[in-house]
């Protein structure tokens, strides 16, 4: 019994014991504080949304919602629009989120949150898209601004000459067959980064998913 | 035992520099000073986790056994880091976009673990924490001047506020930055020689001086 409580105590008092202990201890608490401070710091959805459109518009604007994948409320439509399903279109890419800013019926923007796939080791690109449809009838993309990438490892190289690139009328580029591309002569609207061919491709993708779908392909 | 907080407060701006004396942490250094305000964003949050990981550190340095400190060291830094890029993207979205993948990457960084390591495992709370202000305000104070630097002659302006129209593209790449922080180590390590040479000589003559009063 004796030599037995002396094992007993000789386990609890080794140092490999305390160590393994005092390793565990600081990962629980750790682990847990940050659990806790996680929850508190939570930047939701929509407050992602209210900086991009602060960001790209100085202030909040007012705004009608037609596609919002993150959306909490009902009535709001949150089917995310793919487009690697279309034999004829050459890229990859989703649209995750439309919002309206101003008289649908006149003068007005469109907002896209789209996903442009086929990056860098299968990685993604997340831009938002400002379109101002005009009152004649035509579709100019605006504003073009990142939000996110995945895997991507040379986003610097994407700068704004890149991005101002896609500053062009739309109206009938879709159904004209001119998206962009990485690719320099192929397709009217080349854009092309020497060194981030990939990342500059999904890139691409993101913005001929929003073409597509000025080009009515909804 | 007297804890000297002028001599803390010296080495970690001057003497012990992190970033121009001990060359620690340059891949910070080097991919963020395109910008005087990235340094100030990058300064803080490693002036914050050095702050906060020495405190804890110094607090549990009797707890923690000598055999797992490294790896208790490194959890403590990587659970401040992980605050720090909470806090950064709730508070400061922008300086978060600015940092990105650096942000992380403060986990390895070397003066951290440094600190952790010389000094808060072997003294008090106060002078930990004293220590980790002192080395994040002389690592900030060495970014934002090569930010400044790099973004006056690479992009005419200071801060974000355009000084010129003329610009040394150099300075904004990888090459120029390179160049900025051997420049700026060797205008540290000219400066700091200098003073401790006169200084040595000030002393000298007063050794000199008083030997000929007792002569």
């Amino acid at each position: 019994m004796k030599d037995q409580n002396n094992k007993l105590s000789s386990f609890f008092n080794s140092v490999w014991f305390r160590c393994i202990s005092v390793l565990l201890v600081l990962t629980v608490v750790l682990s847990s504080t940050l659990a806790i401070f996680n929850d508190v710091l939570y930047v939701s959805a929509s407050e992602r949304t209210d900086r991009a459109l602060k960001k790209i518009y100085g202030v909040i604007p007012n705004y009608t919602t037609l596609l919002d994948v993150d959306s909490l409320e009902d009535g709001i439509n949150k089917t995310v629009i793919n487009y690697n399903l279309d034999a004829d279109a050459d890229f990859e890419g989703a649209i995750n989120k439309i919002y309206v800013i101003g008289d649908q019926n006149g003068e007005h923007d469109e907002l896209f949150q789209s996903v442009g796939f086929e990056g860098y080791k299968g990685g993604s690109i997340t831009l938002w898209v400002r379109v101002k449809y005009l009152s004649n009838g035509n579709k100019k993309i605006e504003q073009v601004l990142l939000q996110e990438y995945d895997k991507q490892t040379l986003m610097s190289k994407l700068n704004s000459a890149f991005y101002n690139r896609f500053l062009v009328d739309v109206t009938n580029a879709y159904n004209d067959g001119n998206l962009f591309t990485t690719a320099s002569g192929k397709g009217q609207f080349s854009n092309p980064v020497s060194g981030a061919t990939y990342s500059a491709n999904a890139g691409n993708n993101a913005v001929n998913c929003v073409v597509a779908y000025v080009g009515g392909v909804q | 035992m007297k804890t000297n907080f002028k001599k803390i407060a010296t080495d970690g701006v001057i003497t012990q520099n992190p970033t121009l004396k001990l060359v620690l942490g340059t891949c910070p250094t080097l991919a963020l000073t395109t910008m005087a305000m990235n340094g100030i964003y990058m300064g803080l949050a490693v002036t914050f986790v050095l702050i906060c990981s020495n405190v804890l550190i110094s607090l549990l340095r009797k707890l923690i056994p000598s055999q797992v400190r490294i790896p208790a060291f490194v959890l403590i830094i990587a659970t401040f880091v992980t605050l720090v890029r909470l806090l950064l993207d709730k508070l400061l979205p922008d300086a978060y976009e600015v940092l990105g993948l650096y942000l992380p990457l403060i986990v390895v960084n070397c003066i951290i673990l440094a600190r952790a390591e010389s000094f808060a495992s072997k003294n008090g709370v106060i002078a930990s924490a004293t220590d980790g202000l002192f080395m994040g305000i002389g690592f900030t104070l060495a970014l934002t001047l090569m930010g400044a630097f790099r973004e006056i002659l690479g992009a005419g302006a200071v801060f974000g506020i355009t000084l010129w129209n003329f610009q040394i593209g150099f300075f904004s790449s990888s090459a120029g930055s390179f160049f900025t922080y051997a420049l700026f180590i060797a205008i540290f390590s000219l400066v700091s020689s200098t003073i401790s040479k006169s200084k040595r000589k000030k002393l000298s003559r007063l050794n000199g001086e008083n030997l000929t009063a007792e002569v």
